[in-house]
């Protein structure tokens, strides 16, 4: 069957450019059809499921359509413009603070090397470092998708040179980055990953802090626990992404010296059409104009809720794009852990073992406000 | 043959056990260590039908499969 679709989408506030557009079928890979001049009729031999229309260099919204017929007519709605964002003002309402004592420690697949001025350059980029074996160490500077460690480590501590860029939730905190990247695709080896976390907490780096956003495993991964344990013992916080598949967190999410970040939004934000809208639409309200993401892991085991909906990170290429996941909550909510423990004086007092810990949570959850009881009491956000 | 996961347990980190670890598995026949040489967490080829011999007699180790995390 022949299907036919017509498309005019311009952008706001700049009538000329190109803008690609995706299309997804019930039988079919998706087809991209770039550089569109609209109008512009699409056709495919099966009906389209989704369009996506997208501008690829940054600051628009994507737009997406659900069953297209028809003719669609959207101009393009702009991003909201930096540097602080809505994120900022729920976990840091005071600003970015004196948070340079504090080091975090980013695991992702791979983050590229980056040029002076870059909005990472100040990030230490450790890239395999905690590789030990016949590996091409090269694969740690280059990701095998979409840059998922550029975009962590952008919420995390972006310093965008144009005043219009978002910046990071803790642009000043000292940060370390370690690749884990598989060698055949865009996700974690889980021996990497372990000893990259035994790497940052060692007494070489000394981090406060370690963040990774990777994990929905569906079996245990008990070299990661113990990874996790072990640098507990020496004083360091690991938080990671809760997850993505609903449910209870996963491994490595699950196990106990790991703090599992879900996934919040804020109401009324996104534009009509947009996958935060749909986002929006499915997931239940929470007091203070929030809501709980439908797609986050949820329940027992989730230690804190972080920004996790319609954030906006600028990469060093000054593109500014929206991200969802409890990918991007981990790192909000470590930097937002950084920046309180930047100013505990105790905390930074106590040596390098568990009671560093044990302090370090008696402290963040006194900072947390409880959104079940509706009680606005710190920056962090207990579930 | 499949790709394995073997970690030094709590108590075998304390020890320091890394290399007597290294030692029993490649002692092992048909055992390769592919990564973590040194580490605290290798990833290791080991043969289906040793598996369970290995991990009754690495006390202080785990062995788990070998996966790959998804990026959230």
């Amino acid at each position: 069957m022949s299907h036919q679709i017509w498309i005019e989408s311009r952008r706001e506030g700049n009538p000329t450019g190109t803008i690609d557009v995706v299309a997804e079928g019930p039988s079919q890979q998706p087809q991209l059809f770039p550089g569109i001049q609209p109008p512009v009729p699409l056709r495919a031999d099966s009906p389209f499921e989704v369009i996506y229309i997208t501008v690829l260099d940054g600051g628009y919204w994507i737009l997406k359509f659900n069953k297209p017929s028809g003719r669609l007519t959207q101009i393009v709605p702009r991003l909201p413009q930096g540097p602080r964002g809505w994120w900022h003002e729920l976990h840091c309402p005071n600003g970015a603070g004196a948070d340079k004592t504090i080091k975090i420690g980013v695991i992702d697949e791979a983050l590229p090397h980056q040029e002076p001025g870059s909005s990472l350059a100040h990030v230490v980029n450790l890239g395999g470092a905690a590789w030990k074996g016949p590996v091409n160490k090269n694969r740690a500077f280059q990701s095998l998708g979409n840059h998922h460690g550029l975009a962590v480590c952008s919420l995390l501590t972006a310093r965008p040179a144009h005043p219009d860029g978002f910046e990071g939730i803790a642009p000043n905190a000292t940060v370390y980055f370690c690749a884990a990247g598989s060698d055949t695709d865009e996700r974690l080896n889980p021996t990497r990953l372990a000893n990259c976390i035994d790497l940052l907490a060692s007494p070489d780096y000394e981090c406060d802090i370690i963040t990774f956003s990777s994990g929905d495993g569906d079996r245990p991964l008990p070299n990661i626990e113990i990874a996790m344990e072990a640098a507990a013992d020496r004083g360091t916080l690991c938080f990671a992404a809760a997850g993505n598949k609903g449910g209870s967190p996963r491994f490595p999410a699950k196990y106990p010296d790991c703090l599992a970040v879900a996934a919040l939004g804020r109401a009324g934000l996104a534009p009509k059409n947009t996958q935060e809208e749909e986002d929006e639409r499915l997931s239940t309200s929470l007091p203070n104009g929030l809501f709980f993401w439908h797609a986050s892991a949820q329940g027992p085991g989730v230690e804190f809720l972080g920004a996790g909906v319609a954030v906006f990170r600028t990469e060093p290429s000054g593109g500014t794009f929206a991200m969802t996941g409890t990918s991007a909550a981990a790192p909000i909510v470590a930097g937002t852990a950084a920046l309180i423990l930047g100013e505990d004086a105790t905390y930074q007092s106590l040596g390098r073992t568990r009671e560093r810990v044990n302090h370090a949570m008696t402290a963040l959850r006194a900072n947390c406000q409880n959104l079940s009881a509706g009680a606005q009491m710190g920056p962090l956000v207990a579930p | 043959m499949s790709k394995y996961v073997v970690s030094l347990t709590r108590a075998g980190r304390r020890q320091n056990l890394q290399s007597q670890l290294e030692g029993a598995l490649v002692q092992t026949k048909g055992v390769q260590i592919l990564e973590g040489f040194g580490q605290n967490s290798l990833t290791v080829l080991i043969p289906d039908r040793v598996v369970d011999d290995l991990r009754s007699q690495l006390k202080y180790a785990t062995i788990s499969d070998f996966y790959e995390l998804d990026l959230l």
